[in-house]
């Protein structure tokens, strides 16, 4: 009998241009390589494997697998995935090959968008060239494409247990089905932010109650509870303001390979009416007049020049976005501008407001994720 | 917190009449825990303690019944003194949005120095630990009591031998 003992997919923690990135389940499990183990893995949850698009571009994808025979006469065979894993020669030494390098053939990753795909991999093996192919064993693995290597606060290294920074697969279960089909980092990032505004008012609701205070992200990110939250536990309450919305933005679009920061404007100035994330009425939010700062998803340097993605609200996109009639714009990529520009800026706040709602890109930052 | 926003908030919100007041020259309060905290018709989700150099943080969650419709965030922040925890107290402002919270000023706000948003949202210090006490579920609860009953314990908590 042959088999297939253990699949690595991560077969090289330094590198990501033609392997697995390294990645951990969430803040307390990490996800062991080899990633497929035999006994152990039977659903696709539980091989789990992530590609970054950009440095596997033009590459050849490997894994490692090792097999096993229990056939004495099994000496020498030919071993493939059809259609998805190269075929190659393996040698069986007191029944076991080792680990052995394979090639994929046309990784998701190659195919340069955002996505999850769960596979069943039939392997074959053959005694020899123009035998005809036997089938031995199946395995199941799901398999997350981003864009590029995530950023922070995701990290790549140190790879081990104790770096809860590598990029969490409960993050990528939403990041990557929210971004499905992105090409870019803007259309990745765009779609995070309608997907995280969109989770209003089920999932998640402005905080009126609470002053617009912060229940996700005041101080570190606890991504934990927000994903408890997103899978229909409790989490921390159904709350969020700003910071919270930007900081999920961010973090999550940043696992897809995006480049977004979260940083603040102010401070303390009037606002336009708007539509805070849950709410279904136009007016200032929650009917008051201001806001002390307000923080959103930013690219670059988080100056005026520099776009911005907001999922805490949608802004009046028409010509004047200081009175009625109101068009809903969720604010994606859109430059947060000077006043008088009729960016960002001048749909948020009112004329008055306006001089009081700067940029204070000094206050840019990445949380860390609990 | 940035500087600027920190000026911001200090003359949004007076601090030169409350800064450092209230708590002066009184024992600080050591060891807090929400163990002996109880509040009538409410159950603890959750409690998670963090101890930081200066600060140790309990973040908790109540719920009321057995649904999740009710609950409270109470978050605990025990720092090193006075003047700390008033740093603290900016911090949580500095971490809220609107311009609608004010600080309370009647003979039922609690603690030394309160601020709070109709009866949804009250964030206090009590010598040296700040609380806040806010909403968490869908179904909107007054809170006000609530603190109440939280400054009480932090009234009858016994006094270390420090005075900072």
């Amino acid at each position: 009998m042959i088999a297939v003992e253990a699949i690595k997919f991560n077969h090289d923690a330094n590198a990501a241009t033609h392997d697995a990135l390294n990645i951990r389940e969430n803040a307390t499990r990490m996800i062991g390589v080899p990633e497929w183990r035999r006994f152990i893995c039977v659903n696709p949850e539980d091989s789990r494997a992530a590609y970054a698009a950009a440095p596997t571009h033009g590459n050849a994808i490997s894994i490692e697998v090792s097999m096993s025979s229990t056939d004495p006469g099994v000496a020498f065979i030919e071993v493939r995935v059809k259609d998805r894993v190269k075929a190659r020669p393996v040698n069986f030494i007191n029944g076991q090959t080792g680990f052995v390098t394979f090639e994929l053939i046309d990784p998701p990753s190659g195919h340069g968008h955002v996505g999850i795909w769960d596979v069943d991999w039939h392997w074959e093996y053959r005694t020899a060239p123009h035998h005809p192919w036997h089938h031995f064993a199946t395995t199941r693995h799901r398999i997350y494409v981003v864009l590029d290597v995530p950023r922070e606060p995701w990290k790549q290294a140190p790879y081990n247990a104790g770096n809860t920074q590598l990029p969490w697969t409960d993050v990528l279960d939403y990041a990557c089905r929210w971004a499905e089909g992105a090409t870019s980092t803007d259309m990745a990032a765009a779609l995070v932010t309608q997907h995280v505004y969109a989770l209003g008012p089920g999932v998640v609701t402005y905080d009126c109650p609470g002053g617009g205070s912060s229940h996700y992200s005041w101080g570190a990110f606890d991504c934990t509870a927000f994903v408890d939250r997103l899978r229909g536990g409790i989490g921390n309450g159904v709350y969020v303001n700003c910071s919270d919305c930007a900081t999920i933005v961010s973090t999550f679009a940043n696992a897809l390979g995006c480049n977004l920061w979260q940083s603040r404007m102010g401070w303390g100035f009037a606002l336009n009416e708007l539509l805070a994330i849950g709410s279904g009425v136009w007016q200032t939010a929650c009917g008051w007049p201001a806001f002390n700062y307000h923080e959103v998803a930013w690219e670059g340097a988080c100056t005026a020049n520099d776009d911005v993605y907001d999922a805490c609200l949608q802004v009046d996109g028409d010509s004047d976005p200081t009175s009625a009639p109101r068009v809903p714009l969720l604010p994606q990529d859109l430059r947060f501008g000077n006043p008088g520009d009729l960016l960002y800026r001048d749909r948020l706040a009112t004329p008055a407001g306006r001089p009081n709602c700067n940029p204070q890109p000094g206050t840019r930052q990445r949380r860390t994720v609990v | 917190m940035s500087v600027e926003q920190r000026r911001f908030l200090e003359k949004r919100y007076d601090a030169s009449k409350w800064r450092g007041r209230g708590g002066q020259g009184r024992r600080v309060l050591e060891g807090i825990s929400l163990d002996r905290l109880e509040i009538r018709g409410w159950t603890l989700v959750r409690s998670q303690r963090a101890e930081h150099a200066e600060t140790t943080a309990i973040r908790s969650l109540w719920r009321r019944g057995e649904s999740t419709s009710e609950l409270l965030a109470v978050d605990v922040f025990e720092c090193a003194s006075v003047k700390a925890a008033h740093t603290q107290l900016m911090d949580a402002l500095g971490n809220m949005q609107s311009g609608a919270v004010e600080r309370l000023t009647d003979k039922n706000a609690p603690g030394d120095v309160a601020f709070g948003l109709d009866d949804t949202m009250v964030l206090f210090a009590r010598i040296n630990v700040v609380v806040l006490v806010r909403n968490a579920g869908p179904t909107v609860v007054p809170v006000g009591a609530v603190a109440r009953k939280i400054d009480a314990l932090l009234e009858r908590w016994p006094k270390s031998e420090k005075s900072r």
